[in-house]
């Protein structure tokens, strides 16, 4: 039950991502759900348990993404690697205000770094190995803050939502310790 | 201590970092192409359902303006005709012309109406997937346009049943084109999704701002006369060699729900 609910959470994710909001939003200010469901699946369940749906969305969201294949789902691995590691040496949700600020800035410092590694692997490509490619991250963009604050929205979103409904799936709730990082 | 514990995830690093070097020398991925095949159906139906929803609000959102559009659009109406009619006599008058000279008329595209069922979902190149690939004989390098002969883009990857569209506006784009009204020809490149550019125009050519840019049909790739976009500002290149001229282009071609891609 708990695999396939989460099966199904990660395809919408995936499939809102690649075509329903493309049709609401333009193209540049288009929110990162997949990130901010890596997040919330470490969050929630830990890194481990996490695992095989950070690297299923990464794998998925790569052959549709600009970037060198596999560099979406390391990007997504080492976020949700470092989630843990923040988690680890913090409880972060202890109190709620400084829960969403953090995870807030989690989301930005994670978004940018994630575009980075991909616009540095676009960047390899071209200039060593001569491939053509083409991508622009233009971090200090009205069109890229916007992206940024929507992920950051749709974040929160998804991790209450995810949190509600887990609790109705999941039967109990999962405790994060050291182990699980 | 700390290697000897996460052990696991240094081979998953280790492995990722391999897919991406092998990657990184631009060889086919299979894995690619096999993912988008199975998932072209469901991006389809996704984006066919969220096309009719946002449809939906722009709707309700657009009511209080229905009374001043529709008497725009009955003056628009009346100047087509207008417009029309004397097209028609224009049509008939090149049709004469063209039996006089004895020549061919203008060959109709073979066309291939496509859907567009997903974007990049990162937001940082600038391309689409359609619903239709090899099955259908789309190639890479096949031009992909709007209804009136707009140019939106070329087939850069096609797969069974899906192909990848990179758009004119993509900085890897290039396509040979030329002014309309001074014949002028130069390359059009991308401007990372910002607008076009184009360059290597000679110095003794006389460009204008508002001049229609089409392709020339250089290369044999892209048929001549697809309508670009219209000049906005001339320029130098740095090394005062060529001129330079921004182009802006006729469509956004952020927001397209369907292209046709010509085949021959």
């Amino acid at each position: 039950m708990k695999n396939l609910f989460l099966f199904l959470l990660c395809s919408a994710v995936i499939f809102l991502q690649f075509s329903v909001e493309g049709v609401f939003f333009s193209g540049r200010r288009i929110p990162d759900l997949v990130l901010a469901l890596v997040i919330t699946l470490v969050l929630a369940m830990g890194f481990k348990e996490s695992l095989k749906w950070i690297l299923f969305m990464g794998i998925l969201v790569d052959a549709g993404s600009p970037s060198v294949f596999g560099t979406v789902t390391l990007a997504y691995f080492l976020i949700g690697w470092m989630v843990a590691g923040l988690i680890n040496v913090s409880d972060i949700r202890s109190r709620k205000t400084f829960f969403l600020a953090i995870f807030a800035a989690a989301v930005l410092v994670f978004e940018i770094a994630k575009d980075m590694l991909i616009i540095a692997s676009l960047n390899i490509q071209k200039n060593i190995f001569r491939e053509p490619s083409g991508a622009l991250l233009d971090i200090f963009s009205f069109d890229y803050l916007l992206k940024i604050l929507y992920t950051i929205i749709a974040a929160y979103i998804i991790y209450y939502v995810f949190r509600r409904v887990s609790r109705s799936f999941f039967l109990e709730p999962v405790k994060l310790t050291k182990r699980d990082y | 201590m700390f290697f000897r514990k996460n052990i696991k995830y240094l081979v998953i690093v280790f492995l990722l970092l391999l897919v991406i070097f092998v990657s990184l020398r631009g060889s086919d991925n299979p894995a690619k192409g096999f993912i988008l095949n199975v998932s072209s159906p469901f991006l389809k139906t996704f984006r066919i359902f969220s096309g009719g929803v946002s449809g939906f609000f722009e709707f309700m959102g657009s009511i209080g303006d229905l009374k001043s559009e529709n008497e725009k659009l009955v003056g628009d109406n009346q100047n087509l005709l207008a417009q029309n009619n004397r097209l028609k006599d224009a049509e008939k008058e090149n049709q004469d012309l063209r039996q006089q000279l004895k020549l061919a008329p203008r060959n109709d595209f073979d066309l291939e109406a496509s859907f567009v069922t997903a974007q990049d979902p990162q937001g940082l190149g600038s391309y689409f997937f359609i619903d239709k690939g090899e099955n259908f004989g789309i190639k890479t390098g096949m031009a992909a346009i709007v209804s009136n002969g707009i140019l939106v883009g070329q087939v850069t990857e096609s797969y069974s049943n899906s192909a990848k569209v990179t758009l004119i506006t993509d900085p890897s784009s290039a396509v040979n084109a030329e002014a309309q009204e001074s014949a002028a020809k130069g390359i059009v490149n991308g401007e990372y999704g910002l607008g076009l550019k184009m360059s290597m125009i000679s110095q003794a050519e006389v460009l204008s701002e508002g001049d229609t840019v089409i392709s020339s049909g250089l290369g044999g790739k892209i048929p001549r006369g697809l309508t670009i976009g219209k000049i906005s500002q001339v320029g130098q290149s740095p090394d005062k060699l060529f001129q330079v001229a921004s182009v802006v282009p006729t469509v956004d071609a952020t927001d397209l729900r369907t292209v046709f891609i010509i085949k021959k």
